[in-house]
């Protein structure tokens, strides 16, 4: 049941990692995406429409990836371009996302899909243990392993990378080297939409295989709140969604094995766990956070 | 090279060129003639000190010279050749960089991923290659940063020398430093001008903006004095100038010395500020107050200095009680020669003090005294009447009644705060950076303002990043370096180098 529920844990936790990992560039970037969520929605719904339509759940990844990207490239003409508050737009977008996916996804329910299957490594799934945990999933598991040391390289080893957090850190340190500060904040706003989509089309094409209203049930919202307890750290992102992974697994094990636990009460458990991670921490880990960024939290400044 | 080779540069037969040509340059921004028919030439190998009050016109120039600002007439030439930079980044190609007043690091990054910014050198950011060339420069400048301390961790003389070298590093001929000196201690603004010698050394040009008229006849070749947009005075040599002609140059008129007699401090008795183990976290998180002990008695005026960010906010701060002490006392006296209550000027007044879409008129109601009423409301024909009398009196004359703080300059914002504030009676007077933003004449009189404050019995509390300020008006300066009071200096005697030793954390 160890195996099952770590297996578990890898699995349920992709999609929060993705959408982790999206919202880390964007926060780096100096815009915080409370439509991480919405993005998340319309990505599970346009991965799931594209992937029924086309029959190619690879197809299904870009769709949703575009779908996430569209939402967050309005937070951005809203944020960046018309400096609207970054925390009205972003739950705007979510319920916005909310009613259209619930709208147009009513013809996908109970249709069935060609899903990713589970593609297990040669000799690694072999090994015990580690085996099932780690090598016996779909594809998008895999990318995912990759993805977290790669935007980590991306972020602290490039060009492109500083220049998204000194967008988050000193627009003017941008400004002078004559950067626009506009045009890398809406890259790294859209680049986060674009892996939140991906997340959720996870969760529609390879994790349920189905689609229904509000499936993402809150994983973007815990993906927001883990960027600021991994401490804005892409390698942090990833032990902190297979951590929620772990929990959400927890309450599908339990299910399955016939333990009488209640359902409402196990479903609760991430969001406990984020409180409980939230309290623990208080306000330390922001002072990791990207100084323009703080800005925004920081109500007692004007700008 | 050595100053031979600076020599041979002044020497040249003929008419050297010059590494930067200014001619005729105006700008104009509606109402106001921000330059008018400015000239300046920038000879390799010296340096060009360029004073002038706020509003002179000083940073408009640079900024044309920048290419931040287009000019509306004029030519400027590099090494001979017209060109007209029209933006920053036009500006480094032409050789020419700026170290600006605030900085442009970022605190969260290292010095070399700041330089790496700075430097457009393929996609990815090859850190130790970097470091390597941030030894070699720092070598041969003479700037010694380590490239993988975060900025943050920093103290303001690194932070500068890192901004330097990022400069020299992205091929800077010519650098343009912007009141470099105003945020260090003595031993580092010695420091600093062994860095500009050196880079006159090699030839390279310098222009030193600063209002410290000292500094400019220390270090610089040529001087250039801006007045209401215009180049007043331009000569070799600022070594021949006094500071009172500098002074008349700059502002016009002759300004008489700060009386130097003044009332004796009386015998001390109950104190009218004291701090006993001040201990306070700053607005990170982090201890920025550490266990200071400190009284300010009636009738003294107590300096306080230190390098920018070691405690000075938070000290005045929880001397007015706007923030709580973790641990240790304040105590305020009750009453001293009759006067009571405190005035204060914070730090930052646009933040701390300012309702920016309000008048100065609603302004001067904000203070919490009792204000003349009619019927339910507030009678501003009384509150205006009232405010004139005040204005007269206090002799900094603010902006118009009704114009809203947000239309107005930072020096006008100060004027319209130390009016109000320094114009009433009190028994404590805590006044951070008093003088920021104003021109010589109106900081005279804000000196004089606290000196009549100091002369009625009250105790001031002055924080100023200027040595030279505190020790012209306090009769002693309390040191901070780093959270801790490190020192308390009688004013008489005291000797500057000291002063800067207290304010690095050496021992005086």
């Amino acid at each position: 049941m160890i195996i099952d529920i770590l297996a578990g844990a890898v699995r349920g936790g992709t999609s929060i990692m993705y959408a982790g990992l999206g919202e880390t560039i964007s926060e780096r970037g100096g815009v915080i995406n409370l439509g991480t969520e919405g993005a998340m929605l319309l990505g599970a719904l346009g991965g799931y429409a594209v992937t029924a339509e086309t029959g190619n759940p690879w197809l299904g990844v870009l769709g949703g990836a575009l779908a996430g990207a569209l939402l967050s490239l309005v937070h951005a003409v809203l944020v960046v371009s018309r400096r609207a508050n970054q925390f009205a737009s972003g739950l705007t977008l979510y319920f916005l996302a909310l009613g259209v996916t619930a709208l147009f996804g009513v013809s996908y329910v109970s249709q069935q899909i060609n899903a990713f299957t589970p593609v297990p490594v040669p000799g690694l799934s072999e090994i015990p243990g580690i085996g099932p945990i780690l090598f016996d999933h779909d594809p998008l598991v895999y990318i995912a392993y990759v993805a977290a040391p790669v935007i980590w390289w991306v972020l602290f080893r490039t060009r492109v990378g500083l220049l998204v957090r000194t967008a988050g850190e000193r627009t003017e340190a941008l400004e002078v080297h004559g950067y626009s500060v506009q045009a890398v904040r809406y890259c790294a706003t859209v680049a986060g939409g674009a892996l939140a989509g991906i997340g959720g089309a996870h969760i529609s094409i390879a994790y349920a295989n189905s689609w229904f209203e509000n499936m993402i049930a809150g994983r973007g919202f815990i993906a927001v709140a883990l960027v600021i307890f991994a401490m804005w750290n892409p390698i942090r992102i990833m032990a902190g969604a297979y951590l929620f992974g772990a929990a959400l697994s927890l309450a599908s094990v339990l299910q399955t094995s016939g333990i009488a636990v209640n359902q409402f009460a196990l479903n609760a458990v991430p969001f406990v766990l984020t409180l409980v991670v939230l309290a623990v921490l208080g306000r330390r880990t922001m002072l990791a956070a990207p100084d323009e960024l703080l800005k925004v939290f920081d109500n007692s400044r004007t700008t | 090279m050595t100053t031979d080779a600076v020599a041979r540069a002044r020497g040249r037969v003929g008419k050297p060129a010059a590494l930067l040509e200014v001619r005729s340059l105006s700008k104009r921004f509606g109402e106001v003639q921000a330059n008018w028919d400015v000239d300046l030439t920038v000879l390799p190998g010296t340096v060009h000190g360029l004073i002038g009050e706020n509003g002179a016109g000083k940073s408009t120039l640079l900024k044309m010279i920048y290419g931040v600002y287009t000019p509306d007439e004029g030519r400027m030439f590099v090494d001979g050749a017209p060109v007209s930079p029209g933006s920053p980044a036009d500006a480094r190609a032409l050789g020419i960089g700026m170290v600006f007043q605030d900085l442009r690091l970022v605190p969260a990054l290292t010095v070399a991923e700041n330089i790496a910014l700075a430097l457009p050198d393929g996609p990815t950011l090859r850190l130790a290659r970097l470091a390597a060339r941030i030894a070699e420069a720092s070598e041969a400048y003479g700037l010694a940063v380590d490239p993988s301390a975060k900025v943050r961790h920093l103290s303001i003389g690194e932070r500068q020398r890192a901004e330097i070298l990022k400069v020299l590093m992205t091929g800077a001929r010519l650098v343009i430093l912007d009141e470099p000196t105003s945020v260090l201690a003595p031993q580092e603004v010695e420091a600093l001008f062994g860095v500009v010698a050196q880079l006159r050394d090699q030839g390279l040009g310098v222009v030193l903006v600063t209002h410290k008229l000292g500094e400019v006849r220390t270090i610089a070749d040529q001087v250039t004095v801006l007045r209401g947009g215009q180049v007043i005075l331009n000569a070799e040599d600022p070594g021949n100038f006094s500071d009172a002609e500098l002074v008349e140059a700059m502002v016009g008129r002759r300004v008489p010395p700060l009386a130097v007699e003044r009332v004796a401090v009386p015998p001390r008795e109950q104190a009218v500020l004291e701090l006993q183990g001040a201990t306070a976290l700053g607005d990170r998180g982090h201890v920025a107050l550490k266990g200071v002990d400190l009284e300010v008695y009636p009738g003294e005026l107590v300096g306080v200095a230190g390098v920018a960010g070691s405690g000075q906010k938070e000290l005045c701060e929880v001397a007015l009680g706007l923030r709580p002490v973790t641990s240790g006392a304040v105590r305020v006296g009750e009453s001293v020669h009759g006067l009571t209550g405190a005035v204060a000027v914070p730090e930052d007044p646009v933040v701390d003090s300012v309702v920016p879409g309000l008048t100065v008129l609603e302004h001067m109601v904000l203070d919490g005294r009792a204000v003349p009423r009619r019927g339910l409301g507030i009678d501003w024909p009384a509150v205006g009447a009232r405010t004139a009398v005040l204005d007269e009196r206090v002799g900094l004359h603010m902006a118009p009644a009704k114009r809203t703080l947000s239309s107005l300059s930072g020096g006008n914002i100060q004027r319209v705060l130390l009016t109000r504030e320094l114009g009433q009676d009190a028994s404590l007077v805590v006044a951070a950076y008093p003088s920021r933003g104003l021109d010589v004449a109106n900081t005279r009189r804000t000196q004089e303002l606290l000196l009549e404050h100091r002369a009625r019995g009250a105790g001031v509390l002055m924080v100023s990043e200027d040595l030279d300020e505190l020790i012209a008006v306090a009769d002693r300066i309390a040191v901070m370096h780093d959270g801790h009071l490190v020192g308390v200096v009688d004013t008489a005697g005291a000797d500057r180098m000291s002063i800067g030793r207290l304010m690095l954390g050496g021992v005086a």
